[in-house]
């Protein structure tokens, strides 16, 4: 751990993790002290086992979605003086050693934001289902956001302080990550993509969008977009 | 008139008086009973008048006053239908603004033996 390392906070989104969160835990706490998992109104046991892993944890009692866990997340941080902020998702498929890339970027002052890409950088057992619904969500992003990147659902993204402050997520569900490049843009944040490993298992893959859901959150946008 | 004008119209008529009362005794704003007004005096038309359907239909293009009605009816199922669905987001909207202030304010602390920087 370094001296810099109590100026960054870890915003760990979870639903139904128990099975998964604790081990996830113990490969962020030994060098990033400050984590925050939200329970997202899990049925089971994630909230206690992410507790006794030495995590903080903030409970929502109504299942929000990961939009609002994040917002939750981000929110709270920002609240304990985090200078930076990273999302990492719950169940272990991102590799921690990646953060460190990510923040060494935004220390350099050289953009507001840091984008995981598993399509620069590398994917360990995808489906190939799974590359066609996230190709399909960069082409729906492109077109409707505006904003050209080259893996818009992946959950390892760090944020300055200053652009983290900027972000309000209204999107509950799953659709906030087209939200979240949305308001990049909006706010006319600096963003760089950085390359990074997702490793699946039968566990993340369980977890994961099937191509009716991918339809769904596409509809939940852009009729979210319509209602203020 | 027939039964079903005579009940129907009634029931209309009765409808509108409702509106302009709510509107009188709770001081509550016009512009949506005067909406729904103007659908009540149009459907009230149209019932004592159904000829009158027929002869919008045909300046319309549309040819036979039954197919008019089931556009109408079409238009309004979708603009209710996206009027409920905007509603029921404003609702999750607001519950999970409740469920993030509640998450917040009850924040619980790494257990001690784990926190590695106190």
């Amino acid at each position: 751990m370094t001296s810099s390392a109590v100026h960054i906070w870890i915003i760990v989104p979870a639903y139904n993790e128990a099975a998964r969160i604790a081990r996830t835990l113990q490969t962020l706490l030994p060098h990033y002290p400050n984590v925050v998992v939200i329970d997202d109104g899990s049925r089971d046991t994630t909230r206690q086992a992410a507790h006794d892993a030495g995590a903080w944890v903030l409970r929502h009692e109504v299942n929000s979605g990961q939009g609002a866990a994040l917002q939750t997340g981000l929110d709270f941080a920002l609240r304990q003086g985090a200078e930076y902020l990273v999302t990492f998702d719950a169940d272990g498929q991102h590799d921690p050693e990646d953060i460190a890339k990510l923040l060494a970027l935004l220390n350099k002052g050289e953009t507001d934001v840091a984008l995981g890409s598993r399509f620069l950088g590398q994917t360990v057992d995808m489906p190939f289902t799974r590359k066609l619904i996230l190709k399909a969500g960069v082409l729906f992003t492109r077109i409707v956001s505006n904003i050209k990147v080259t893996d818009t659902h992946n959950g390892l993204r760090a944020f300055t302080r200053s652009a983290a402050s900027k972000l309000h997520l209204v999107q509950d569900r799953m659709a906030h990550a087209s939200e979240i490049l949305d308001q990049i843009r909006q706010q006319q944040l600096r963003y760089v993509e950085v390359p990074v490993t997702i490793r699946y298992t039968a566990e993340t893959l369980a977890k994961g969008q099937t191509s009716m859901q991918a339809v769904k959150i596409a509809g939940e946008l852009l009729l979210g977009r319509m209602i203020k | 008139m027939n039964l079903f004008q005579i009940v129907a119209v009634t029931g209309l008529l009765l409808l509108l008086v409702i509106e302009w009362l709510r509107v009188v005794r709770y001081r509550i704003s016009a512009g949506g009973p005067l909406f729904r007004s103007l659908i009540w005096l149009a459907a009230i038309g149209f019932i004592l008048f159904p000829d009158s359907l027929t002869y919008i239909a045909r300046w319309l293009g549309i040819g036979v006053g039954a197919n008019l009605l089931l556009y109408l009816l079409t238009f309004a199922f979708l603009a209710v239908s996206f009027m409920l669905y905007a509603r029921i987001v404003h609702l999750r909207r607001q519950m999970t603004q409740l469920v993030r202030h509640l998450a917040l304010s009850q924040p619980l602390p790494p257990a001690p033996s784990q926190k590695a920087n106190p």
